[in-house]
This record gives structure tokens, sequence and C-alpha cells, in this order.
């Protein structure tokens, strides 16, 4: 943990870094009359300061790096990384392809493609989710859903 | 009006036909979405958030609020029967709830834990009433320093009652603070961090930080682990507890509403840790601690009185104040923003209907919980056979469609994955999401009520010590954190074994 404790305070060293100069730029002006950037410099610098303590501690806590037990060890990223495909996918294609036909690949691509479903439940079940789904939120909740290609 | 007319009031708003089903909607999602591992209840108020638009704001807060208590009911299911929390609150209901169940004593458990959480809840109600409104009396003599002062130690707090590490919590509060900050600044009206991006002008929404934070990281957690799950097969029968039970875990269930109660108050508390915290105090107090862990019935009753207390305990703050002491209170916060309610001491006066409304339904919603929870317990054993490889799917489409539908922008899709994958790691890399949505919310808040400040004393930052109640929250708040960095660099962190 503590080699992830190092890299996630630098990030976060980083971020507040970045945060300070663009509140800077932003302006801070007084104490009198505070400018927009005055409270986020603040904070940031604050965050600035407990991000370098939290790195330089896990810096000098590594007495044997080799010993630590990573968190990412023995994990199955396949699925993880899939599933934010589809995701990222249907994020993309929702505005072109609109929601019934995305709704049904998303459907198909995490039951079939993640969770390997047989393919006719998977088909019978994507098509059962993209019906309800339309009745409740574009029929009943009048969602203004994308309509894609095919206009419904 | 007194307080015998505002209950008969808010009756009527509760028993409205309405309201009524709204509470039942809530109470019954809330309790589905309990026995469900996998989705909360900040998730699901966040996915329900924009299906309210259309509802009426007493009809929306009504149904939010009994998606979390009702959460609370549903939570202690799987825990007794599978031996997987449901909710984190019902943790630790799984020590003893599920060796009860191996006992075949599931019935009990289930039983003893709806009948506790109906006690527990009640009487948090009307201890509900009686505080929130004279705290929104005191409350309407608050300046902006006493709201700056009341927040921090609001947040402090908050970091103290984590599970993991505080300091890490305290940093996930800075960075909560930075997002809040994003968007117009309120006083000159000039874009700050939005990118050039015109979707965050506005400031980056609750719902895609809350649903990616707690739903889709969760989500992408268990994707880590197989997808089965075994229910533990059993035959549920004499759900009421006997004559012996009752004795038992007569003074378990009356210290976890006390216990409860309180900690629902304080910001961070929540069901979460008043359930570990009544768990603890049970063991002190029984004459066979060393039992606990092995099917004890007061280790069910406990928890399970304290986690439903506290939820109801916990809409005080916010109803009175307009401070959200934990994350789902603060999603209900960013509800009542959304219907153009502004909560706070004056929300008591300006919308008598919502709060003695909303008050009032919790009772009605706890009978209908008890209603749901004890004769419909085979439903929702049944419920819990359903596969997460078809659960997860459709809990994936609803936050997508949920969050696109909040301003109709793919952006928000976008910032949820990107939320999601931030949630994650943080799991991993044991951050805790919960100070960052709170200080998320309080951020716009904060900043006003300093720069307010400022502006009252002539640029003197004084005026947080010249004050009485803002002096004393200062105190408290520099104390506590004083505490946190000293337990920090005393600790010597452990070095994992291989």
């Amino acid at each position: 943990m503590r080699r992830y404790d190092f890299l996630s305070g630098l990030f976060l060293l980083l971020l507040s870094a970045g945060t300070c100069i663009m509140a800077y730029r932003l302006g801070l002006g007084d104490v009198h009359n505070p400018g927009p950037g005055l409270i986020p410099f603040g904070v940031a610098a604050l965050l600035f300061l407990m991000s370098m303590g939290l790195s330089l501690k896990s810096v000098l806590k590594i007495r044997n790096r080799y010993q630590e037990r990573g968190v990412f060890q023995g994990i199955d990223w396949r699925r993880v990384v899939l599933v934010l495909c589809v995701l990222l996918g249907f994020g993309i294609a929702f505005d072109f392809l609109g929601f019934p036909i995305c709704t049904f690949l998303l459907m198909i691509l995490l039951l079939g493609g993640v969770g390997h479903q047989k393919w006719w439940f998977t088909l019978v079940i994507s098509f059962l989710t993209v019906f309800c789904s339309y009745l409740i939120f574009v029929v009943w909740l009048e969602c203004p859903f994308p309509k894609g290609p095919f206009g419904i | 009006m007194d307080i015998p007319k505002y209950i008969l009031f808010g009756l009527q708003v509760a028993l409205d036909p309405a309201n009524l089903f709204y509470c039942f909607i809530g109470v019954f999602t809330g309790t589905l979405i309990g026995v469900l591992p996998g989705i909360g209840p900040v998730g699901t108020m966040s996915l329900l958030l924009p299906a309210t638009f259309r509802i009426s704001p007493v009809g929306a807060i009504i149904m939010l609020a009994g998606i979390y208590y009702g959460a609370q009911y549903g939570g202690s299911t799987t825990s007794i029967l599978v031996n997987i929390p449901g909710e984190a609150s019902s943790v630790v209901t799984c020590l003893d709830g599920y060796q009860m169940a191996r006992k075949g004593r599931a019935g009990p458990a289930l039983g003893i834990s709806a009948i506790g959480s109906f006690i527990g809840g009640t009487l948090a109600i009307v201890g509900l009433m009686f505080v929130a409104y004279p705290l929104a009396k005191v409350a309407l003599s608050f300046g902006p320093p006493e709201y700056f002062a009341l927040m921090c130690v609001g947040l402090v707090i908050v970091t103290f009652l984590t599970q993991g590490s505080m300091y890490k919590a305290l940093m996930m509060a800075l960075l909560g603070l930075l997002l809040g900050f994003v968007g117009l600044d309120l006083f000159t009206a000039i874009p700050r961090f939005t990118f050039g991006i015109n979707e965050l002008m506005d400031g980056v929404g609750i719902v895609p930080i809350v649903m990616g934070l707690f739903g889709i990281s969760e989500i992408l957690v268990n994707m880590e682990q197989p997808l089965e799950r075994k229910v533990y097969e059993t035959n549920i029968k004499g759900l009421f507890p006997t004559l012996k039970d009752w004795v038992v875990t007569k003074w378990a269930i009356l210290r976890g509403t006390l216990i409860g109660f309180f900690l629902g108050i304080l910001p961070g508390g929540g069901a979460v840790v008043s359930s570990f915290v009544s768990y603890a105090v049970e063991k002190r107090f029984s004459k066979y601690p060393e039992k606990f862990g092995t099917g004890v019935i007061e280790g069910v009753a406990a928890p399970e009185t304290a986690n439903n207390a506290a939820a109801q305990a916990s809409f005080i703050p916010l109803l009175s104040l307009g401070i959200p002491p934990n994350v789902v209170m603060a999603v209900l916060f960013g509800g009542l923003l959304i219907h153009g309610i502004q909560p706070g001491p004056l929300l008591i006066q300006k919308h008598p209907d919502l709060f003695w409304g909303v008050v009032m339904s919790m009772y009605v919603g706890n009978i209908m919980l008890l209603a749901l929870n004890l004769p419909l317990i085979g439903m929702w054993v049944k419920v819990l056979k359903v596969p997460y490889t078809i659960l997860f799917p459709l809990i994936l489409l609803f936050c997508l469609i949920g969050v696109y539908s909040i301003n109709n922008s793919v952006t928000d899709i976008y910032l949820m994955i990107l939320f999601g994958i931030v949630g994650y790691l943080m799991q991993k890399l044991g951050f805790e999401p919960a100070p960052l949505v709170l200080a998320y919310v309080l951020s716009p808040m904060l900043e006003t009520a300093v720069r307010q400040s400022l502006s009252i004393s002539g640029g003197s930052f004084i005026i947080f010590f010249t004050r009485p109640i803002s002096l004393v929250c200062m105190l408290l708040f520099a104390g506590l954190l004083a505490i946190q960095i000293y337990s920090y660099i005393r600790r010597k962190g452990p070095i994992i074994p291989a």
C-alpha cells in the first residue's frame, strides 16, 4: 500500500499544484475583497501540503518494497476493462444511434460478453429491457432521448 | 400553530393518496436495493432523482427518504441469509445473523431485525419532531461566521468517523471542496476550472459524482470477483421472536435506538457507524460477550435498531440547519435544490407541508416496511436468487439513463464514467468517497459563508472567534484537527507482509 500511497500522493500533489496555479490566475484579491481564486487557492495549497506529507511518509516507511502485497494483484482485469469500454461506447454512440439501439447493444454486450449468458437468454432479456425501459422512460416519463436512425 | 397541530397537518399530507403511493414506492425500492448487494441507497436515490422532476417536491422527498430508511430494513435480509451485507450498515449483522440462520433460527433473526428497526425508527422520528423544530428556530439566529464554523466542524467530524485513514479522508474532503468550486463564481460570475466546457458552467452535478463513486465503482469492484453467490438454504418459519428473545433483546433495542439517534445527528455518523458502535456496546454490556459472533440475537437486534434510528435522526441537521450529515442526506440536499427548495432553518417555516409531511410519512413508511418485511420475507428471498449477471447490466443501464436525463447531455455520462474509475481506484487505494461528496455539497455554502464573513468584518478573520457559537465550533474544529494530525504523525504504519 505504501507504494500506492506514494503514487496517489504524487498524483494529488500535481493536481493541487495545477489548481493553485489556475486559482492564482483567476485572481486572489485580498481578504477585504476576496477574488474568485482566493478560497480555491487556499484549499488547493492545503491539499498540496497534505499530499506532500502522504508521499513523504510513504517514502520513509517503505522498508522492504518487495514484501509489499499489491492491491491490484490477482485481479481479472478483462471484465473491468470490458465494462468500462461498453459504458464509454454507450456514451459515444448514444446521440447518433439513439436510446433503443444503444440499450439493446449494451444489454447484449453485458449479458453475453461479460456475464456469459446463453445467446437466446441474452436476446430475450435485452429485448424485454429495451421494451420496458422505452415504456417507462420515453412513453411514461417523456424523457427526450435521442431517437436514432429509425426515429423511435 | 403548535406541534400537535403540525403533526395533524403532517398526517394529512402524508396520508394524501399520491404521497402514500410515493411513500410505498420509496420503501419498496429501498427494501429491494437493501436486499440486493451491489447497489445502495445513495446510488438509487441519485438514479431516481430525474424521475422525481414530474412529481411534487413533497412526494419526491417522501419517496427518496423512504428509499433510505427502507434500505436499512432490507439490508439485514442478505446479511442473515447469505452472509453478504446488502448495505454497509448491515455488515455487523452478518456476524450473528448468519450464524442464527445456520442454526435454523433465520426466522427470529429476520423478525427481530424488522421489529427492532421499526421500534428504533419510530422512536427516532419522535426525537426528530421534537429536536428539529426548536433547532431550526435557534439556527435562524446564525450568521455566515456560525455557518462556516459549523460546516468546518461537520467536515472534520466526517473525516474523524471514517472507517479508513483519517488523513486520507481529510484529503478527500479538500478534494471535494475543490470539486465544488468548478463552475461560475457565485460573486463575480467568472468561470472557474471549466476548461472551456459549457456543461461545466453550472458546476459538476451531484448525480454523475455520486453514481460514479458509489454505483459504477461498486460494479467494477464486483467484476473482479466471481459473479455467482449462494443463498443459504433454510426454512424460514417462526418470524416472531419467542418470549425469551424479547426478554434478552429489550435493552439491546433501547440502547440501539439511543446510540443510533445520537450518532445519526452527528456529521459522518449515520447508519453505518451507529450499527458498529451499538454492536460493540451490546457486547460490552452482555453477560456472555464471548458468545457474540456465534448467533446471539442481541447481536442482530442492536445494530439493526441502531441503523434505522440513525437513518431517521440524520434528517435533523438537514431539515433544521440545511447541513447534510452524510452522503445520503447530501443526495437529498441535491434533490431539494433541484425542486427549488433551499434547505436551511427557514425550510420548516416556508415549507411546513414538506417538513411535517416527510416526518409523518416516516411513521407510515415504517408501518409499511414492517408489513413488507415480515409477511413478505419469502418474496425478498426469491429476489436474492436473481443472478448478479442479470442485475449488474440493469443497474448500469439505469445509471446511464438516469445520469443522461438530468441535463440530456452525454457529458454527464462521461463524467459518471470518470468518477466511476476514480471511485474504483479510491476503493483500492484506501480513500473513502463519503468525505469527498459531503465536502463537494458543502463547498459553495462554505465559500459563500467565508466571503460574506470577511465582507462583514472588513477582512478580519477574528470574526470567527468573537461570536460565541462560531468560537466554540472553531475550537472544536481545531481540537479535532489537531488530534487527527497528531495521531497520523504518531502512528507507525504496518508493513504488510507478503
